[in-house]
């Protein structure tokens, strides 16, 4: 990217040849420090992919060259706080816009009119939450060595309005019922500094499922400069913060299997290169994309200036506690607040949300235009925690991405494009997500899963399947960035896949499922020789004990009943709700044994055909039942299963789950196969 | 004044028998009632006519007089204690935690909010670096820079150590956070009316903290922008249907922060706050993003 070169000079001058920096007069205050959070917005993935290559000590230039941009149009200044506080007490600045609307509605008599009854206020706008304090440095040097602490930002916009589209008599068009849309992002960090320059804590998408092409971009910085007695500095504590950059990619199952045969060689590296070349080309959609300035270091500097002695990561799930310190230093008293406190998010040390509430028609009126909602949020997050921190081969960190996109709206009766009618709409939300446990190091990209995408998901496609995968980026500053660093051995993994088969080799693995050499040598063979197929996958890295999750699934509605409302419009009834897709996590509640542990396997797939008008008439001049076999061709219970296995830990072998006939509606490309459900566990 | 009310009294003396203007009536709130009586008794009767020329007309200007000089006196400070449209005070009070120190000579913090339009200084203040120097400098600037666009305002807070003391500029304001729809009237109808404040307030609480110095704690609130209508149609078509019919609901705009600043120095003006203000939290047609900026000087000389 093309620099604007004069804006930058005049910027780099100015922050050079500030008064400030040339003042040699007294300091401001005793204990004085000054914040600053900035937030620019570009538009374009280009600005926000070059940082996969950039240290994160480049982030001064970057931050200079985004203010000139903001001088020449290039990006836009979202926010811009300057602050001054002292101490650990929480300071704070908002600028909002109080927006009143109306929540709930009640029909007038003119059927296209609709009144408000009930009113909500949200606050629009910015706000920032700051708790900082100096870190303290080697007595009787009375410089301190930093400053740390946690700082919540949060962005709401109300730039758009949502469309519920409404069949209206006696218009020629149909209608929409208006709803605000609230955008929030919101940024949660532990904070550290010792350098007075400004650092990029979140780089996420812009919130706004609902906004067709959103492509706008918010990179948020922050710096604190303290101003202890003598208004400077001890020696900077480099080294502690990592950029973690989580990328998700969207592409067709046959391209996604190939490309994982790098990661299987341990070339997670190339894996993304290849997957930025395919995005690049268009053949692969970046879904979620979002940096997070991780502090990895859990101790302050000991007096003498170095880094307190590293610690070992407790054994069992205690670990899950990032900052559970089992022996505390005599500084974790200053680290109390922050790790505890509201602003960094319970125990993540870092997060980015970005969301809006979708709201969703739950009451209609006669004239079938909707009254009640409900909201559910949509959008993107990506949280981080540290579970243990950095030591000579890296920080331990478990990563959680999520994505809810818009959902696909589906009615009844159900309509051709273009044409009008009275009906009703429901909202069918997608959503994936994955958790995931590794050690990390800065310049190291790993896979954080993969996983295919179920039928009905948002923007699947029926000739091509898609699934996604996931990887983190790590970059670093300091000492940390050394390659001498010790190499990251490979993570455990595990896998879970559906296969499809004929009943000949069906029967050939019944007899081999208690050898899983030889049955994962007959899936192998049969694959390869294409009588086998798979129906889905999915992998997700860490042991049983990190309790890894990864999850594709979709909540289709298909409704049950229909009835004649008052002023004659037809009514779909009784929706029921079907979870359909695909998921591998440790199941909750079970207290796990040594050595042992549950894991849940769901894989529910379904064939979903939805009432025709004609049918939606005969049951509401009937009974206003629908007859199942005319409603939904589905067979929830013979495809859904939920095993819970005691699964030896840490060694996952390869197992059968489950091995049955795929009992599908007549037709059905599956009709006559039966379908194998196996875990397998990776142990490096 | 009172040429003011000879001239009013020659006025009254000359018209008392003119009528109203028939289309200045119709447009004066009333206008109904008014047109109504517009031929009635008093623009009709000779007598009473002649009886207002003979004593209403000097007691009117007495009154005149007597009025104007209530209002001098009222003026100038006699009669406080009324609710003017705008209010502007400091005061100084306890802190809720804080211990009384009525011995301390109080303490005057002078604060200056300024109010720019961003293109003024948004992209440099973005490597600014706050100090004694540059924070004196750059209110310097700030004030010559209002005087091309913008508002700087000063206010003074008196108060001892240990004592909060605050200032407001603010006036109530009534709108309805809810409303219904009169159907036979066609009209939106307020089901509740509530108040609150629009303008500035500001609170600083001084202390002397162990290690020495004078720490400020401070708290800032104001709108930068009036109340902004927002109209809720009824129609669900799409073009919006007769804008009539719709509810009007008041956006408001706000800005508040508050931190704390020590080693305040006399005489030294000090930065509290730069706060961005996007369009986004602005007006729909305000120009553009403006930036607010918040000092505070102890003792200015």
């Amino acid at each position: 990217m093309k620099l604007p070169r004069f804006p930058v000079l005049l910027l780099a001058a100015s922050a050079l040849f500030s008064p400030a920096k040339a003042d040699d007069s007294p300091p401001a205050g005793k204990g004085n420090i000054h914040l600053q959070t900035t937030t620019f917005t570009v538009t374009g993935t280009a600005l926000p992919l070059s940082l996969l290559n950039e240290p994160v000590s480049g982030d001064e230039a970057l931050f200079l060259r985004l203010a000139a941009m903001v001088a020449d149009g290039g990006a836009e200044l979202a926010s811009d706080q300057h602050l001054t506080m002292p101490t650990v007490k929480e300071a704070r600045a908002e600028a909002i816009k109080e927006i009143p609307y109306p929540s709930d509605w009640t029909p007038l008599p003119d059927p296209r009119e609709i009144m408000p009854k009930e009113f909500e206020t949200t606050n629009t706008g910015i706000s920032v939450n700051a708790q900082l304090d100096f870190l303290p440095a080697a007595p009787p040097n009375a410089r301190t060595a930093g400053i740390f602490g946690s700082l919540s930002i949060k962005s709401i916009r109300m730039d758009h309005l949502g469309q519920v589209p409404v069949s209206l008599p006696q218009s020629h068009e149909d209608g929409a019922f208006n709803h605000p849309r609230f955008p929030t992002e919101s940024i949660n960090a532990v904070f550290r500094t010792a350098d007075s320059a400004h650092h990029l804590i979140s780089v996420c998408r812009q919130a706004g499922e609902t906004v067709p092409g959103n492509d706008v971009w918010s990179l948020t910085f922050a710096k604190a400069t303290p101003q202890s007695p003598d208004g400077k500095t001890a020696a900077a504590a480099s080294g502690s913060a990592l950029r973690l950059q989580a990328l998700t990619f969207r592409l067709p199952v046959a391209d996604g299997r190939e490309f994982l045969k790098l990661h299987a060689a341990g070339k997670d590296g190339e894996l993304l290169a290849v997957l930025l070349k395919s995005h690049a080309e268009k053949k692969a959609e970046l879904t979620h994309l979002a940096a997070l300035l991780v502090e990895a270091a859990r101790s302050p500097l000991s007096p003498d200036g170095a880094s307190a002695p590293e610690e070992t990561e407790p054994e069992g799930l205690k670990t899950q506690d990032p900052f559970a310190i089992p022996k505390p230093g005599p500084q974790a008293a200053v680290y109390q607040p922050f790790m505890m406190g509201n602003g960094s998010g319970g125990d993540r040390t870092a997060s980015v949300e970005c969301m809006e509430e979708f709201p969703f028609a739950t009451e209609y009126t006669d004239e079938l235009v909707p009254k009640s909602f409900e909201n559910k949020n949509i959008g993107r997050s990506f949280l981080v925690s540290v579970v243990r921190p950095m030591n000579a081969s890296g920080a331990r960190i478990a990563v959680n991405l999520e994505h809810w996109p818009a959902p696909d709206m589906v009615s009844w009766p159900e309509m051709k494009e273009g044409q009008r009618g009275y009906r009703t709409w429901c909202a069918s939300f997608s959503q994936t997500s994955l958790t995931a446990t590794l050690t990390v190091r800065p310049g190291g990209v790993y896979c954080l899963g993969a996983i295919t995408l179920p039928e009905y998901f948002k923007d699947q496609r029926a000739d091509s399947p898609l699934m996604e995968i996931s990887l983190l980026k790590v970059a670093g500053t300091g000492s940390h960035q050394n390659p001498a660093l010790k190499g990251v051995p490979p993570e455990p993994e595990l896998e879970a896949e559906v296969f499809s088969l004929n009943a000949d080799d069906a029967a050939r693995l019944e007899t081999l499922r208690h050898f899983p050499a030889e049955t994962e040598a007959l899936l192998s063979e049969t694959t390869g020789s294409g009588r086998t197929h798979s129906v889905a996958f999915c992998l997700v890295p860490g042991d049983a004990r990190s309790k890894p999750e990864i999850v594709a699934m979709v909540e289709t509605a298909v409704p049950l009943g229909a009835a004649w409302t008052k002023t004659g419009r037809l009514l779909a009834t009784e929706i029921e709700f079907h979870n359909i897709g695909f998921s591998l996590k440790t199941v909750n509640g079970e207290p796990p044994t040594k050595g042992e542990t549950f894991l849940g396997f769901q894989h529910a797939d379904s064939t979903i055909t939805q009432p025709t008008q004609a049918e939606l008439k005969k049951a509401a001049d009937g009974d206003r039942k629908l007859p199942r076999h005319q409603r939904v061709e589905m067979e929830p219970d013979r495809q859904r299963f939920m095993i819970e296995s005691n699964l030896p830990f840490p060694a996952v072998p390869f197992q059968i789950l489950s091995l049955a006939p795929a009992r599908v509606p007549a037709g059905h490309p599956e009709e006559g196969r039966w379908h194998a459900a196996v875990v397998r566990g990776k142990n490096p | 004044m009172l040429l003011t009310a000879a001239l009013l009294a020659q006025f009254l003396t000359d018209h008392a028998t003119a009528a109203v203007p028939a289309h200045l009536a119709t447009t004066l709130p009333g206008a109904a009632w008014r047109q109504a009586n517009l031929a009635g008794p008093v623009a009709a009767t000779g007598p009473v006519t002649s009886l207002i020329r003979r004593f209403f007309i000097p007691a009117s200007a007495a009154l005149l007089i007597l009025a104007g000089g209530v209002w001098a006196v009222a003026e100038s400070g006699w009669f406080s204690g009324g609710k003017p449209a705008f209010a502007a005070g400091s005061s100084s009070s306890l802190p809720s935690s804080g211990k009384p120190v009525a011995e301390d000579p109080a303490l005057l913090f002078r604060c200056t909010a300024a109010n720019l339009p961003a293109k003024f200084l948004a992209v440099r203040l973005l490597t600014y670096e706050s100090g004694p120097a540059s924070d004196a400098a750059l209110l310097a600037e700030v004030r010559s820079l209002a005087k091309t666009g913008g508002t700087v305002e000063d206010f003074d807070i008196s108060t001892p150590v240990g004592r909060t003391g605050n200032f407001k500029k603010t006036r109530d304001y009534e709108y309805s956070p809810d409303w219904s729809w009169d159907e036979e009237k066609g009209v939106a109808v307020p089901d509740s009316v509530e108040t609150r404040f629009l303008g500035t307030a500001l609170d600083i609480t001084a202390t002397e903290p162990e290690d020495g110095g004078l720490e400020i704690t401070w708290r800032f609130q104001t709108q930068p922008a009036e109340p902004e209508f927002h109209a809720w149609p009824l129609s669900l078509e799409k073009s919006g249907g007769d804008p009539e019919r719709s509810i009007q609901m008041a956006d408001f705009h706000e800005t508040g922060a508050e931190g704390r600043t020590g080693g305040m120095i006399e005489n030294e003006p000090r930065l509290l706050l730069i706060q961005h203000l996007p369009s986004s939290t602005l007006p729909d047609a305000a120009p553009g993003p403006r930036t607010l900026l918040l000092f505070v000087t102890l003792n200015p000389s």
